[in-house]
């Protein structure tokens, strides 16, 4: 393959793959260089690549990868939530009438606060849903580069979401001083 | 996985049409009839759909052109990035850590007295080096700690059969994250806390509590169930160290593994969480004797 075929192929999930970094490393050059990393990598392993279709999964198993190499030895962001305290708090929100139903409170929630919301989500619920729902893969596509079975991944999409509502709730409901704050 | 739990991961596949027709027309039916389920069904939707909408970073047309460039490069230079960059497992897990592993013995050693202590000193670190085989280290005094376990024979672990497990009010108190109480004068049953100690098990968080009963250490290590679920390595030091694991332990009743030192519980939740549970749990349990038939 040359390497104009071989960018024919991988350009279309440039911006994909630009936009997981940017999530993960939350700064434009380390994102730039993530993806750099990994498009020189790929072009090294691209006659690994059996069925050029799973090409977009290949990537971003590549990309995840190169980035848990960076990053294994900081702290896990899965140890910073009460996961139990906030389901509690989500089946508190669904039993409870609140002024505006929650489906309503998450659709209008500011940009600011989603992205507050997924940061505080943990990451093994988190990559799922950004992968599904910011990324657009399939679960089969997800299990691929999670490398976690496709039920696996439907719980986690589920929970994560479940999480991202109760979070941007409790968002809601917090003074505008503690929502800038928490958002710094 | 619970009822709750498994709707709604259907819930999720029935959003993203990843379902099968049959699993989708059922799911349908469900949310339509239930309220609980119509509830979720929105806010994932709710959540999908405010998550797609976001603005996306865009990559710059500098950088596109700098990827080209350095792949030109690099393909022409046929240089290839190292290997150990990138063969990075999904989800890193620490090593075994040195303590886990006995001391060697030299092959031409005398079998003097001395050997034999020795011997003896390595049976009493295989035993003590369970703890380290399951815990990537503890955050607390160790010394301390484990010097309060070897006080005690531990049961060397062997795979066999395992017992019921008689239920007792064990009325355990947890006051804080890292620390229980417990006085076996308050409630009558047997069970004395040792220790409680803040720890990792293959990477993730637990909690560890020592107890006392009838002479013999019973150790608790509490994980979160997702993390027990998910972790191939945790659940591979449980039958390595003869442990008895149980699922749902917050809520069910736990086994007990013949001959094991200890027993993981795991539920759903943190470690801090799952012992909130303890005082409502009230189980116990009870060692088979070697030889007793029950």
């Amino acid at each position: 393959m040359s390497v104009g075929e071989f960018e024919e192929l991988v350009e279309p999930h440039l911006g994909g793959l630009y936009g997981f970094a940017y999530k993960r490393t939350k700064k434009q050059e380390d994102a730039e260089d993530l993806v750099q990393d990994t498009l020189l990598k790929a072009w090294d392993r691209i006659d690994s690549l059996s069925d050029h279709a799973k090409v977009r999964s290949w990537l971003f198993t590549i990309l995840m990868n190169m980035f848990l190499a960076r990053t294994r030895t900081s702290a896990r962001r899965n140890q910073l939530v009460p996961i139990t305290d906030i389901e509690d708090d989500f089946d508190a929100y669904v039993a409870s009438p609140i002024p505006s139903p929650l489906e309503e409170v998450v659709r209008r929630s500011a940009a600011q606060a989603v992205h507050a919301a997924l940061a505080k989500v943990p990451d093994r619920y988190a990559l799922a849903v950004e992968l599904r729902d910011l990324e657009g893969l399939s679960y089969k596509e997800i299990s691929s580069v999670l490398d976690v079975p496709v039920g696996t991944i439907m719980s986690r999409i589920a929970r994560g979401r479940k999480k991202m509502a109760a979070l941007l709730a409790e968002w809601r409901e917090q003074p505008p001083e503690r929502r800038e704050r928490a958002t710094r | 996985m619970s009822t709750l739990e498994g709707m709604g991961a259907r819930i999720a596949g029935y959003i993203d049409d990843e379902l099968d027709m049959a699993s989708r027309d059922e799911v349908a039916e469900l949310i339509a009839l239930e309220d609980a389920w119509r509830t979720e069904h929105a806010l994932q939707l709710a959540v999908r759909d405010r998550l797609g909408a976001l603005e996306r970073p865009a990559l710059s047309d500098d950088a596109r052109a700098r990827f080209s460039a350095a792949l030109a490069r690099h393909a022409s230079e046929d240089v290839a990035l190292n290997d150990d960059q990138v063969e990075a497992d999904v989800i890193p897990l620490p090593s075994r850590p040195p303590e886990a592993e006995a001391p060697p013995v030299a092959d031409d050693a005398p079998r003097t007295r001395w050997s034999l202590i020795a011997l003896a000193a390595a049976a009493l670190l295989v035993s003590l080096a369970a703890f380290y085989i399951l815990e990537d280290g503890a955050k607390g005094p160790p010394v301390i700690q484990r010097e309060a376990l070897a006080q005690y024979d531990l049961v060397k672990a062997s795979p066999g059969s395992f017992e019921e497990v008689a239920v007792e009010d064990v009325s355990a108190h947890v006051s804080s994250w890292g620390w229980t109480y417990h006085d076996p004068k308050d409630d009558g049953n047997e069970l004395e806390l040792l220790r409680s100690w803040e720890s990792t098990i293959r990477g993730e968080r637990a909690l560890v509590m020592a107890f006392e009963r009838d002479g013999e250490v019973v150790v608790q290590l509490l994980v979160d169930q997702d993390a027990f679920d998910e972790s191939d390595e945790i659940k591979d030091s449980i039958w390595r160290t003869g442990l008895w694991s149980s699922a749902r332990a917050e809520r069910t009743v736990v086994g007990w593994h013949d001959g094991a030192h200890a027993v993981m519980m795991v539920g759903t939740g943190t470690p801090e969480s799952l012992s909130k549970y303890r005082p409502e749990a009230c189980y116990g349990y009870k060692k088979k004797t070697p030889g007793e038939d029950t």
